[in-house]
């Protein structure tokens, strides 16, 4: 459990005017039964009818888990429909027909549609979130985006870079701007958020996230090297470097995944009334990760809805939110309404963007 | 009008967070719904037009005003706000073990469906596609392999013309429609190997050339590539991947990574169920087409045999002796694109006869 005070149905829903707050945790409601109905429905709808209702379940699989997310007992909610990310995603599928058709006549074309893609995805991206952000409600009042081209250019595309050549030295360095990035480009309404951790606490926690992982990386060598000792030549000593780094990618990443995300929770607020915490345990995330992984593989899918719902609500336990003043009215600004084309082609692309 | 119903809540003005006590007076009627929000002066609204019911008690209106509900909606109100479309897909999302495992077997049905559509939809469109642009994507791909993975070829190029001449022949006496180029390189990257690209050519490495020693076996490799190039393998392989991978995508969701590398997997199993049966469709062809020419069939066989044993080729005694019991007994994996040695010679020698 986590260290924040749980909210009941019995709650005051908000905290006294101008006192310390009070940090309470994000309630979930939802249950792995539940979602699996939804969830087995979205397939079977999907199926039947050639992907088309795939747009439609994504927007039912958003709303369930939003929905049942309460902070100081007011659900969140989610606005887009099915027809915006339906048209979102054929615009975005067929830019990537035509892309995979013109490279497979003329493969040289894929030098300029590749700069093209390099200079063009940050500006996905920003559409992405801000389509993420604008359809996400709490109180009335919705999210919103305001992150620049330049500023995702550099850390979407040039920061990667910046990581490798320093051989990972840099990560915690850029891992700060890029968190900072991220909480201070949104705004709830027209308040913006602010954070502002320092760089020697991503310094720390990387050398946290690496302890582990690196004992693991070396279990596995140690265990690789015993086998092949034994001499049946099935190791090669390329297998022998390459599972415990490949340990130690998987382990560092979920870990240090989980420390900025407490780092950058516990150093955010939003205007002068609410402040943010996260308890996440990196260990305990973790295990609920590989744990997750197994059961669903053991069930072949079938306790995908239980892993989800159970991450999820790890993560929901763990954060909490304080809000100094209950009255305080957050104002929204009426903004003209943003495509879903950037997000279902960053979603086509795999490309991960959050926290 | 029927009797109201009052619902207990806050309501929010558009834009704002701030709340107000207030009672929301739903009434259906002739136009369908009306709906007020009655706030904790007595003031009333003016009617509001639901947009969207979420959680069972957060009604979003149009314009921007918000209405929660102290507790969730009864049922017979909340129905009043879900279309005739969203109330039966609501009945489909309860849960019940029955409803999950009638849908569960629904879904295995539907994808043994799309497992056998796919394939057809793949031969239908290819047969559509015109041949000029098959062979686009042929030269185009021959040309950036000739920067990538091909060098000069060693063999003289009175032995190339004749093995062209040869094969061209093969293809007339057969009758093929398709009359693919041929071309000869030496691979590093290939090896031992002969490859058809879509709508031809056909690349013969220096390699396999040197293997199999005689002209008539390098012709028996050239059949099985031609018999690829006349039934369009290689474009409707490419058609089967993009089916699975567009149905993959937009049924499994690209959001969540693990249902990604899950339907990758899936997607790379799937094709090489099919590029196992195109290569079997195509030793058979090939057969026809030699027996057509004249020439012995079993160079076919005895050219599969030496590709199958060609990893042994450094070794002596006993060990090539386990190596080469070892390479014909591998039995077909999943993960295979070519079918299984034993198999493979098991139906070649079938129908060959011997």
């Amino acid at each position: 459990m986590s260290e924040h005070t749980q909210s009941g149905p019995d709650a005051a829903a908000n905290p006294p005017a101008g006192a310390t707050p009070a940090f309470r945790a994000i309630d979930f409601h939802g249950t792995g039964k539940e979602y699996f109905g939804i969830w087995i429905s979205n397939l079977f709808l999907s199926i039947v009818t050639f992907g088309i209702y795939s747009a439609w379940a994504k927007v039912r699989r958003i709303k369930y888990f939003y929905n049942n997310t309460k902070l100081f007992d007011f659900p969140f909610n989610y606005h887009a429909t099915g027809k915006q990310i339906f048209t979102g995603r054929l615009i975005a599928f067929a830019v990537m027909v035509v892309y995979s058709f013109v490279t497979a006549i003329f493969p040289l074309t894929i030098i300029p549609f590749s700069i093209a893609f390099m200079f063009g995805l940050p500006w996905l991206i920003n559409r992405s979130l801000r389509f993420s952000a604008r359809m996400t409600s709490w109180r009335n009042v919705r999210l919103d985006w305001h992150g620049t081209y330049g500023k995702s250019f550099l850390f979407f595309i040039v920061c990667p870079f910046v990581a490798v050549l320093s051989l990972g030295t840099l990560v915690p360095m850029i891992a700060r701007y890029y968190y900072r990035y991220f909480a201070e480009g949104h705004s709830y309404g027209t308040t913006r958020f602010r954070a502002d951790a320092k760089v020697s606490q991503y310094y720390k926690g990387f050398l946290t996230a690496a302890l582990l992982p690196v004992l693991a990386a070396a279990g596995v060598a140690l265990l690789l090297a015993a086998i092949s000792a034994k001499g049946n030549g099935a190791l090669t000593p390329a297998h022998i470097l390459f599972f415990p780094i490949f340990a130690f990618l998987f382990f560092f990443q979920v870990m240090y995944h989980a420390i900025c995300r407490n780092i950058l929770l516990r150093s955010m607020t939003l205007g002068e009334v609410a402040t943010f915490d996260s308890q996440v345990s990196p260990l305990k995330f973790l295990w609920i990760g590989i744990s997750n992984a197994a059961a669903v593989l053991v069930s072949l899918g079938l306790l995908m809805p239980w892993a989800m719902i159970r991450r999820y609500r790890y993560l929901a336990e763990s954060t909490g939110v304080g809000l100094s003043e209950a009255s305080h009215e957050f104002l929204d600004a009426q903004t003209q309404t943003v495509g879903a084309f950037g997000q279902e082609f960053i979603d086509l692309d795999g490309i991960d963007i959050g926290i | 009008m029927s009797t109201p119903h009052l619902v207990e809540g806050q309501f929010f003005q558009p834009l704002s967070s701030k709340s107000r006590a207030a009672r929301l007076r739903v009434e259906p009627c002739e136009e369908g719904l009306f709906v007020t929000a009655i706030l904790e002066d007595g003031d009333e609204t003016a009617p509001l037009a639901v947009d969207d019911l979420q959680a069972e008690g957060c009604l979003h209106f149009a314009g921007g005003c918000y209405f929660k509900a102290d507790r969730p909606l009864p049922q017979e109100i909340a129905s009043l706000f879900k279309s005739r479309t969203q109330r039966r897909i609501a009945r489909l999302e309860a849960f019940s073990l029955p409803k999950a495992l009638a849908l569960g077997l629904a879904l295995i049905l539907c994808v043994l469906a799309f497992r056998a559509a796919i394939p057809l939809a793949a031969s239908g469109i290819a047969a559509a596609l015109p041949d000029r642009l098959e062979r686009m994507i042929g030269e185009q791909a021959y040309a950036s392999m000739k920067v990538t993975g091909f060098a000069d070829s060693g063999i003289p190029p009175e032995r190339q013309q004749e093995l062209r001449r040869r094969a061209a022949a093969l293809a007339e006496t057969a009758r093929l429609t398709r009359r693919p180029e041929i071309f000869f390189h030496r691979s590093a990257l290939f090896g031992a190997n002969a490859l058809a690209l879509p709508g031809g050519p056909i690349v013969v490495t220096d390699e396999l050339v040197a293997l199999l020693g005689s002209d008539d076996a390098v012709l028996a490799v050239i059949a099985h590539e031609m018999a690829h190039v006349e039934r369009r393998h290689a474009l409707q392989q490419v058609l089967n991947v993009a089916g699975a991978a567009a149905m993959a995508s937009v049924v499994l969701g690209v959001d969540d990574s693990m249902i990604e590398e899950l339907s990758a997997t899936l997607i790379n199993v799937w094709s090489f169920k099919n590029s196992r049966d195109y290569e079997k469709e195509a030793d058979l062809i090939g057969l026809d087409i030699l027996r057509a020419a004249k020439l012995d069939p079993r160079l076919f066989l005895t050219a599969i045999e030496k590709l199958t044993l060609q990893g042994c080729a450094d070794l002596a005694g006993d060990a090539l002796a386990r190596c080469r019991d070892k390479s014909v007994a591998v039995e077909t994996g999943w993960m295979s694109t070519h079918p299984a040695a034993k198999d493979r010679l098991g139906y070649l020698r079938a129908a060959i006869g011997g």
